[in-house]
């Protein structure tokens, strides 16, 4: 039970890590680029400010993304506990009723 | 007698024990977000798909400046319908207060693109740097969402 829940936590993690990772390397490059277009004037400040921005708003969605992937995988982690735990009562309750028709 | 009674007895309470431990562990399973929704899904992906053909327009003609907002409006108009749709529905699913908050996000970079367009106009240089931010927003939305599917055993 506790190994179905580990696997599904792992699962989950490495899934949100890979994700964050790749959305703040390019957060981070998109940025500079900004940076760099203004330096050699190829947008005004006031055009620069608002790419930055833009790109801020859309930082909260990745943010608010992990968090989700991260409840997602508890959900899928504790779900997982329960399915096994769900099926050894079953086969419990198999045999018992085995045991029961052979002694009657 | 006692011997059988005392057979029947243990039977009777395994009986009572299991099966509405079964029954209670069947049932059971944790809700911490909500389900996929096929049409969130539909509809973030059409509206990504019009927002790249808006992009593509105004890079092809070499930038737009204020004066040009004017006929781009309509792009803004079907692009607050859209959202609103999207915002409505998904508020109407219970546990999506995720999903909610994003759609919010990307309403605020729709609002924020149409004013400075007006104020600043959008220089060719500029395109590809907003195709990212709002790129990175749809991205986010559809991670999501595709991570609520149930997952496979």
């Amino acid at each position: 039970m506790v190994q179905a829940s580990a696997n599904s936590l792992i699962k989950g993690g490495k899934q949100a890590k890979e994700y964050a990772t790749h959305e703040y390397t390019q957060f981070i490059s998109d940025i500079e680029h900004v940076q760099t277009m203004a330096e050699q004037k190829l947008v005004t400040k006031d055009v620069a400010q608002y790419l930055v921005e833009q790109h801020k708003l859309s930082m909260r969605a990745v943010l608010l993304t992990i968090e989700g992937l991260g409840e997602i995988s508890v959900q899928n982690a504790i779900n997982a506990g329960m399915k096994v735990l769900n099926d050894a009562l079953i086969a419990s309750l198999g045999t018992a009723f085995q045991a029961l028709k052979f002694t009657l | 007698m006692k011997i059988k009674m005392s057979i029947c007895l243990r039977c009777l309470l395994i009986f009572l024990f299991f099966v509405p431990v079964i029954g209670i562990a069947g049932c059971i399973s944790i809700q911490l977000i909500a389900p996929y929704d096929q049409k969130t899904d539909d509809g973030v992906t059409n509206l990504q798909k019009v927002t790249a053909e808006f992009f593509t327009k105004i890079e092809r003609q070499g930038g737009s400046l204020p004066d040009d907002y004017k006929n781009h409006s309509k792009f803004y108009d079907d692009s607050k319908i859209a959202l609103s749709v999207l915002l409505v529905r998904a508020s109407a699913i219970s546990n999506n207060i995720k999903t909610v908050k994003e759609l919010e996000s990307l309403s605020q970079q729709f609002k924020k693109l149409e004013e400075d367009h007006k104020k600043f106009g959008i220089p060719q240089a500029a395109v590809p740097q907003l195709e990212f931010a709002f790129n990175r927003t749809f991205r986010a939305i559809l991670t999501l969402e595709v991570a609520k599917k149930e997952p496979k055993p």
